[in-house]
């Protein structure tokens, strides 16, 4: 893999679930791209449209966000919550010219090494052929 | 105190714990999270079973009122005024439990594998390992399962020769080589000169003979020697300060110089003769051991900083120690000789083993040429000095021993050299009288000798036959009848045995003066290199302790394990009888005319031809690849198991429950046909953790299209009391698991997610989805198209074709009919039994079991988690079957209790 | 948002990790740049940050240097984010000016493949670690003052028990009871499974037992008026009954509902249900067997064979109750026991669809088989038809026990086996607690395995079946377990919680309310301040969840510990251009067996087998002739320690092909 063509991807993660989950695949040292960066927080219903615009800003060619699901410990409406703040983020990214195909969402556990590293083998995929 | 770290001793546990009260949580296992730990995801909600178990594993495992005894079982609870006396025995896990970065580098270097309990035994795993991925607290742990090697047991100098032999054996030489320096210094002497007394416990020796364990050894070291003719240099990063000196550079006080150089201190050692080596370079002959091995494995002590005084003989141990040191070793070996004191002992021409064997190695050679000579003794020195005075010239050379062959403490390799090399074994005969003219010796008069009762040794004792002297001519007559320690000039300030052996703590070393102690022969008395080494090793240890400041007796030396029963290793049935390689010595005629080395090194091919001889009679293999591979230096063989002491107010049982094992349903050849499987397992497939890359079958990795469940297996039968071959696990067990009916449909919704081509049918008696939530569940699996079919399944049996698929012969309770149906993989919907060993350890009043073996609960309806004995509650399954959302609740209940007990006390 | 003074003096600890780190990332550049920024006073690396000798190290840079922040980059935060905390605890710093980053489970062992990219993002991570701490706040943890008294709705067995041990753990405790007399459902009944004991005589133990606690207080025909207050602080207005006008007002640090359940009552005509008919409930049943003594009849008439039919108003896929109501099954079959223990030559036939005599009370079902009760099992799409005549009941059904043939049977009684409902009041409860329903109509936890007691309104508990059906002893586990929580909170006059809570702005708020609407645990409310109103959050409430934040059209809202200038500090940080001088050649060095250097002798003959091409396990099987399974154990072992992989599935998409590791196709 060449590093500079890599898409840099920022994902959000939460505390209790996905961020573990994230840790499981450097734990069974299942591989991804580098240029994966992490930020955790309590729940993916908590991420504001403007961290993922700075995102872009910065030169992230795609964000994704390792939901919780079903699974939250906070709300039953989690995944609910969190489609709204993608859809509010695309509508941005939409005004700005950024393609909404560059944000994605998939509910990650802490078991889900794997599901994780495809997800990630993906997007970075996706965002290649975005470019 | 909380027995058992499941789900429902962790709830328990941290309920009490955020109640104020000082939780001990006593786990048998490696890490807490019980069974639910194993599952994928749980019902109805079909939540994580991780996601939901893990964030409470981590506050049990950091919660500041709860202490974690994990790998630990309750040894006794006694009722005191306090409320319980606890002896808790804590299993060693060779892990430093702080220093362990959970890292797996261990793990992956540890060549041994083994079956895999957290996956239910559907893969393998390391002997090094940590217990899942998930477990908490991530610490790795060594399977040594309380056994080792006979080998590894009979060393004492806590050498691992299957360790190294397994090193050898896959051509990691020089690993075998740092396996070995991790105990013993000097492999290249013992290579050639120990006395090995591995080999004589070796169980191979018990099939045809024993492995070559010495001679393994020679070839790694020397292999070693030539690759660094001088030794790497080795870094030691501790400096401790202090300086120790160590009186005396044979084996033990080489070992101790080593071992006290790599725990930092700074070591000179004093040595009297001219070289180092003590009896190593002193007295054994160079055809055994040539000084130049010697000297090699003496560099790896002094490479580490070890300074080595020779031609200073140590007069004062007060004034040594007034030199600045801050302890001392003494090791000065027994170098003095016993006299046959009869008369014309003092002639010229009878001189002493050691003189003469020194004489012959670092000094003038003796001529002896025509000579003929006389050794008196029976010992190896006796045969050394035998062997020598031939190469040196002597036309006859006889052994004179008083007792038979049998007594001859002499090695039997050795003793069988000497006789090919045309040595006289004229034995049951004693020297009364040595004669002679002009002061030199010509004659010597023997008696001969009868045996009588054994004496205090063990051995017979000879009595003189009177009457039967005779005399026999001789020009040369080496007194070899016992050696003693040089220790005269310590007598004022050590205090020593009628023998001159000085007084120690057997087990620490240590003399009477805290900062003396002192090892090998002059403490044990004439022995062997390795016994002394590893005394040397011991000393250093405690030494180690001593100038820490630490009291000794709080350590425990060593990291061994008792030898397995040899006979279990026997009864192998894979065993084949591999016999031993021909000696590979120099021919006789053309060794004697030298000092040249008799025994020739392994080549390589030898050597693997004779490592594979090795029967691999240990769990763990000690090679320490986990120790060398660990980069937080936290694995420690040392590890002993322990005995804590606790008091609690109150106990919480809530060990959990056992899988019913399916083997104890014979028609259903769990066990023998491997797509045959339980519930646990195929949790274990489809759990994002799973050991498989799919679910896939393990008869032979297909992925399976069409799975049945057999619910009710060992639950609900009152059959199983005729199938009594095995343990209380087999008793019949009436009653509903409670839980079997949900984890099938839980199951088999998963499945339709992982392989939406699959058929799956549930073969059931009643569908109990009671809980809440539970009854929609089964009916959204219904209408997926779980096909769910009343029936019961009398037998199952492996399809004729023999490509895996397994038939069910079935009784369909709707139509009646009996039909052999066809599926590729079988699950059986195993249920719970009572897990209740724990009562074992009540040694007064134990609470009492009801009648399906749970722990009676004596007030079911208002107070659920009491026992029959006060102060003892129960919670989860313990006291009944029950589901994930029950056991909670049950340990909440308990904790509650507990709490209001303690509260009203 | 007001620019808070950002940190001036950070200290920076990169872990080695004894090379878990090191081996992959090039610590001592990344401590050397990360050196030179401006507000970082200490950059260093340590063998072990866990170790005790590092930790001490710090605990002096922290105090000598006046650090004002620090960032540890070493392992997952899960493992040592409270180690570090203590440190800086220990310190005098606030523990908050502390930041992890996971340059180990997020980088170097993720990326061991990569090990020169390894390090870039290292230096990303780092930076933003350093960005985040630099405008991290200094947070206390947030005090609730809790009234150590518990309300206690309902006095059946759960909140009798429940109320016991509250009051035995040094609580008071009010207990409040609808009903003239306490016992709930129990209040008079007779024997109950599996012990036999009567319920009135258990309802009268627990009475005892109120009696000698002075802390209870009980209520009886008493009900909740109004509930004020919040977390620790409740006020809760109770009306009795008989009192006319009189409201008492009682302070509650934690309430615990234990509203119970109501028996279903069959429709008109319900499987031939009518007033004063021969078919009755299970509950008349119950009380009509308990006061006979010598001969069971109803209505003049001797009974001598009844039917009981199951799952009446129940697990009804189409109908209003969807659910199993869990313990009727057993309380059937449990009475029909008690019948033939009292009365003789009583015929008894169960026309049930599953029997959930789950647990220990299969023995119950067994027995009932052995006493010669007859079971017929019918479908839910084809019912029992029931006509009642004069003096007996005709039943038909098409028993799935034999092929679905008819039966047809006259029953002199026909019991209408009916489980628990919610009860017609609990919406009423449900207002005035502010929580919430499911979809079965009883009382929602937050979640039924981690906080099965728990309501989404912070300390107000559920016990027993007002959560759902329950037998009595999960009834009183579930509100003993309640009790157990309450005390654990209550206990102290205060209790700390994490300052993790959400925080408006005051200036850029302009209340709206849709901060509020989305708020599950009710923690945010409307204030005045200067004139204006804005949202303001009840700190002990809010679970830092962070949900408002996004959803506020002022951007007025932020979480502690993920403000805007640390989320968007840390975002920076990644993308800070980095200067690394790594050596090409340090790439992929990963040994192809991890370290492992010695096989079992099986693993040797399936690597030599693969080292051409893939296979399937059969072809490995056959080639290597060793038993299949015994291949799949081996193999499914090799992958896991990453000496073997899948590579794809054959054509039949039934066996995967698995190659040696690292190896091209």
């Amino acid at each position: 893999m060449e590093t500079k063509k890599s898409p840099r991807i920022l994902v959000f993660s939460t505390d209790k679930i996905s961020d573990p989950g994230i840790d499981q695949a450097g734990l069974r040292k299942i591989h991804y791209s580098p240029t994966v960066y992490t930020i955790s927080l309590p729940c993916s219903s908590g991420i504001k449209p403007r961290w993922v615009m700075r995102a872009f800003e910065q030169g992230f060619d795609g964000v994704f966000i390792a939901a919780d699901g079903h699974e939250c410990s906070y709300s039953s409406r989690c995944p609910e919550f969190t489609n709204k703040i993608i859809e509010e983020c695309q509508k941005q990214m939409t005004e700005k010219g950024i393609s909404p195909k560059r944000i994605r969402m998939a509910a990650i556990c802490s078991v889900c090494a794997e599901p994780f590293a495809s997800h990630m083998a993906n997007f970075t995929k996706i965002l290649a052929e975005l470019s | 105190m909380v027995i058992g770290g499941g789900i429902a001793g962790q709830e328990a546990a941290l309920s009490l714990a955020n109640m104020d009260y000082k939780v001990l949580l006593v786990e048998k296992g490696l890490s807490i999270g019980g069974k639910m730990i194993q599952l994928s995801k749980v019902f109805p909600t079909l939540d994580c079973a991780a996601c939901i178990t893990t964030p409470k594993m981590s506050e049990t495992a950091r919660h500041s009122n709860i202490t974690l005894l994990l790998n630990s079982e309750i040894d006794s609870i006694k009722r005191n005024e306090k409320g319980f006396h606890l002896e808790i025995n804590k299993n060693p896990r060779y892990v430093k439990p702080e220093a362990c970065t959970g890292c797996q580098e261990c793990e992956m270097a540890c060549p041994e594998v083994r079956s895999d309990e957290y996956n239910a035994h559907l893969a393998g795993r390391k002997v090094a390992y940590i217990p899942f991925s998930l477990a908490n607290p991530r610490i790795a742990v060594i399977e040594r399962q309380d056994t080792s090697a006979p080998c590894i047991a009979a060393c004492p100098g806590g050498v691992k020769p299957y360790g190294y032999i397994s090193l050898v054996r896959n051509g990691q030489y020089e690993e075998a080589m740092h396996l070995h320096m991790e105990d013993i210094p000097i492999p290249g002497s013992l290579g050639r000169a120990c006395y090995s007394p591995c080999q004589g416990e070796c169980t191979r020796a018990s099939l045809e003979a024993t492995v070559d364990i010495r001679r393994i050894k020679r070839f790694f070291a020397e292999d070693f020697y030539l690759k660094y003719p001088e030794s790497p240099p080795r870094l030691i990063e501790k400096n401790s300060g202090k300086k120790i000196a160590i009186v005396g550079s044979g084996p033990a006080g080489l070992t101790a110089a080593y071992h006290l150089a790599l725990a930092g201190h700074k070591v000179k050692i004093f040595e009297a003769a001219p070289e180092a080596g003590g009896m190593l370079k002193l007295t054994l002959p160079a055809y055994r051991l040539p000084n130049t091995v010697v000297d090699r494995d003496i560099e790896n002590i002094t490479s580490l900083g070890v300074e080595i005084e020779c031609n200073h003989p140590v007069g004062s141990l007060h004034k040594i120690k007034e030199q600045n040191y801050d302890a001392v070793f003494v090791a000065v070996g027994t170098h003095k000789t016993s006299k046959m004191n009869i008369p014309g002992s003092d002639l010229k021409g009878v001189v002493s083993c050691l003189d003469f064997l020194r004489e012959s190695k670092i000094r003038l050679k003796t001529d002896l040429t025509g000579k003929k000579v006389m050794v008196i003794g029976g010992g190896n020195t006796a045969m050394d000095s035998a062997r020598t005075a031939l190469r040196l010239g002597a036309s006859i050379v006889s052994i004179i021993y008083r007792r038979s062959r049998e007594e001859m403490p002499a090695w039997k390799d050795e003793i069988h050299e000497a006789e090919e090399e045309g040595i006289h074994f004229e034995l049951l005969r004693n020297p009364v009288k040595f004669a002679g003219a002009d002061g030199r010796i010509s004659q010597v008069i023997l008696i001969k000798m009868a045996l009588g009762e054994p004496d205090a040794s063990g051995r017979r004792k000879p009595i003189e036959l009177q009457g039967s002297e005779y005399t026999e001519d001789v020009d040369f007559v080496i007194e070899a009848i016992g050696l003693s320690p040089t220790t005269s000039a310590f007598s004022k300030e050590l205090e020593l045995e009628k023998d001159g052996r000085i007084k120690t703590d057997s087990n620490t070393l240590q003399t009477a003066v805290p900062w003396l102690f002192a090892g090998g022969d002059s403490v044990s008395g004439s022995s062997t290199i390795i016994e002394a080494a590893g005394q040397g090793k011991r000393a250093a240890f405690y030494m180690d302790k001593y100038l820490q400041g630490l009291e000794l007796e709080n350590f425990e030396f060593g990291d061994k394990l008792p030898a397995v029963d040899k006979k279990k290793i026997l009864a192998r049935p894979d065993i084949k009888l591999k016999p031993a390689l021909d000696e590979k010595v120099r021919p006789v005629a053309e060794r004697i005319k030298d000092f040249n080395e008799v025994e020739f090194t392994f080549t390589e091919e030898e050597v693997h031809q004779s490592a594979d001889r090795c029967l691999d009679c240990s769990n763990c293999r000690e090679c320490h690849q986990c120790v060398t591979a660990c980069p937080a230096y936290a694995i420690d063989f040392s590890q002993k198991k322990e005995i804590v002491n606790a008091y609690a107010s109150s106990v919480i049982i809530a060990s959990g429950f056992n899988l019913f094992n399916a083997a104890y349903k014979p028609q259903y050849l769990f066990n023998q046909l491997p797509n045959v499987i339980d519930a646990m397992q195929m949790d274990r497939l489809i759990a994002p953790t799973r050991p498989y890359n799919n679910v896939l079958r393990p008869g032979d990795g297909k992925t399976p299209g069409n799975i049945a469940y057999v619910l009710c297996t060992g639950s609900r039968d009152s059959s199983l009391e005729n199938f009594r071959s095995c343990s209380v696990a087999a008793t019949n067990n009436p009653i509903c698991s409670q839980i079997c009916c949900m984890y099938s449909l839980k199951q088999a919704q998963l499945l339709m997610g992982a392989l939406p081509m699959a058929d799956i049918t549930i073969y059931y008696m009643d569908i109990r989805a009671f809980g809440k939530g539970y009854e929609e569940f089964y009916q959204q699996s219904k209408s997926m198209g779980v096909n769910l079919v009343k029936a019961k399944v009398a037998r199952i049996k492996g399809k004729e074709d023999g490509k895996g698929d397994v038939v069910l012969r079935i009784e369909d309770v709707e139509t009646g009919q009996v039909k052999e149906m066809n599926h590729d993989l079988v699950v059986l919907s195993v249920g719970m039994m009572p897990e209740n060993a724990v009562l074992k350890s009540f040694k007064d009043s134990s609470p009492a079991l009801d009648q399906f073996n749970y722990i009676k609960q004596t007030d079911l309806l208002l107070n659920p988690s009491r026992t029959s004995v006060e102060g003892v509650f129960v919670a989860g399954t313990s006291a009944a079957p029950m589901d994930i959302p029950d056991s909670i609740l049950s340990a909440g209940a308990a904790a509650s209790e507990v709490a209001a007990y303690l509260n009203q006390q | 948002m007001e620019e808070k003074q950002k940190k001036q003096r950070i200290g920076v600890y990169i872990c080695h990790c004894g090379g878990n780190i090191s081996d992959y990332v090039d610590v001592e550049q990344l401590r050397d740049i990360v050196g030179q920024e401006e507000n970082v006073a200490v950059s260093k690396n340590v063998m072990f940050a866990c170790a005790d000798s590092n930790q001490k190290e710090m605990i002096k840079d922290i105090q000598e240097k006046h650090l004002d922040g620090i960032v540890v980059a070493s392992c997952s935060p899960k493992l040592h984010l409270h180690t570090f905390r203590g440190v800086a605890e220990r310190a005098g710093l606030n523990p908050y000016n502390y930041v992890q980053v996971n340059v180990r489970e997020q980088c170097s062992w993720a990326h061991s493949d990569h090990p020169d990219q390894a390090s870039y993002k290292a230096a990303g991570l780092i930076r933003a670690g350093i960005r985040r701490v630099s405008s991290s706040e200094a947070l206390t943890n947030i005090e609730v003052k809790a009234t150590k008294s518990v309300v206690v709705i309902g006095a059946g067995l759960a909140g009798m028990r429940a109320s016991i041990d509250l009051a035995r753990m040094g609580n008071q405790v009010v207990l409040v009871e609808k009903e003239p007399v306490a016992g709930g459902q129990m209040a008079g009944k007779g024997p109950v499974f599996p012990t036999n004991q009567k319920g009135q005589e258990l309802v009268n133990t627990l009475l005892g037992e109120i009696r000698k606690l002075p802390k209870i207080t009980l209520f009886t025909s008493a009900t909740v008026d109004k509930v004020t207050g919040s977390i620790g602080n409740f006020k809760v207005d109770i009306k009795v009954n008989g009192t006319p006008g009189e409201v008492m007002s009682f302070p509650a640090g934690a309430i615990l509902v234990t509203t119970g359940y109501e028996s279903y009552i069959p429709k008109e005509g319900e499987y031939g249900f009518t007033e004063g008919g021969r078919v009755i409930t299970m509950k008349e049943f119950e009380k009509m067997v308990d006061s006979s003594n010598s001969s069971l009849s109803y209505k003049g008439k001797p009974v001598k064979t009844i039917a009981y039919i199951y799952c009446v108003g129940m697990r009804q896929t189409k109908g209003e109750n969807k659910y199993c109501s869990r313990s009727c099954c057993t309380a059937a079959i449990h009475s029909s026991i008690m019948v033939h223990e009292k009365f003789k030559g009583i015929k008894a036939f169960h026309l049930y669809r599953d029997i959930r005599t789950y647990g220990k009370n299969e023995i119950l079902y067994e027995k009932s088989s052995r006493l010669g009760d007859t079971f017929l099992m019918y479908q839910e799409k084809e019912p029992p038809s029931v006509v009642q005549g004069k003096n007996i009941v005709n039943v038909k059904i098409k028993d799935s026990l034999t092929k679905k043939r008819e039966l047809e049977l006259d029953a002199d009684l026909v019991v209408l086996v009916t489980g628990m409902v919610p009860r017609n009041d609990s919406q009423d409860i449900a207002n005035k607690l502010k929580i919430p329903i499911g979809n079965d109509k009883f009382f929602n936890e937050i979640h039924p395995k981690l906080r099965p007691v728990e309501t989404v309104i912070n300390w107000v508990f559920l016990g027993g079946s007002c959560q759902g059906p329950k037998n009595i002893t999960e009834s009183v586990q579930s509100a003993m377990a309640a009790s157990a929580k309450i005390n654990a909170i209550i206990r102290k006059d205060t209790l700390e919680l994490e300052p993790i809570v959400a925080r408006i702005d005051a200036e850029a708020c302009t209340w709206c309310g849709k901060c509020q609407e989305v708020c599950e645990y009710d923690a945010i409310f409307q204030i005045e301040t200067n004139g204006k109103v804005v949202a303001s959050v009840n700190d002990p409430v809010c679970k830092g969840c962070g949900i408002c934040a996004p959803i506020c059209p002022a951007d007025a809202i932020d979480i502690a510990q993920y403000t805007n200038a640390e989320i968007e500090g840390m975002i920076d940080g990644f993308s800070q251009q980095v200067d690394l001088n790594i050596e090409k050649g340090k790439s992929g060095q990963e040994g192809d067996a991890g370290g492992m250097k010695d096989f079992p002798q099986i693993w040797k003959s399936i690597m030599e087998n693969l080292s051409e091409e893939p296979k399937t396990i059969p072809q490995i099987a056959a080639g290597i002739q060793q038993p299949s399974e015994l291949v799949t154990w081996h193999l499914m072992t090799m992958n896991k320690y990453y000496i073997v992989e899948s590579a794809g599935i054959d054509d039949n998409d039934e066996y995967f092909l698995y190659k040696l590791k690292n190896q091209a196709k």
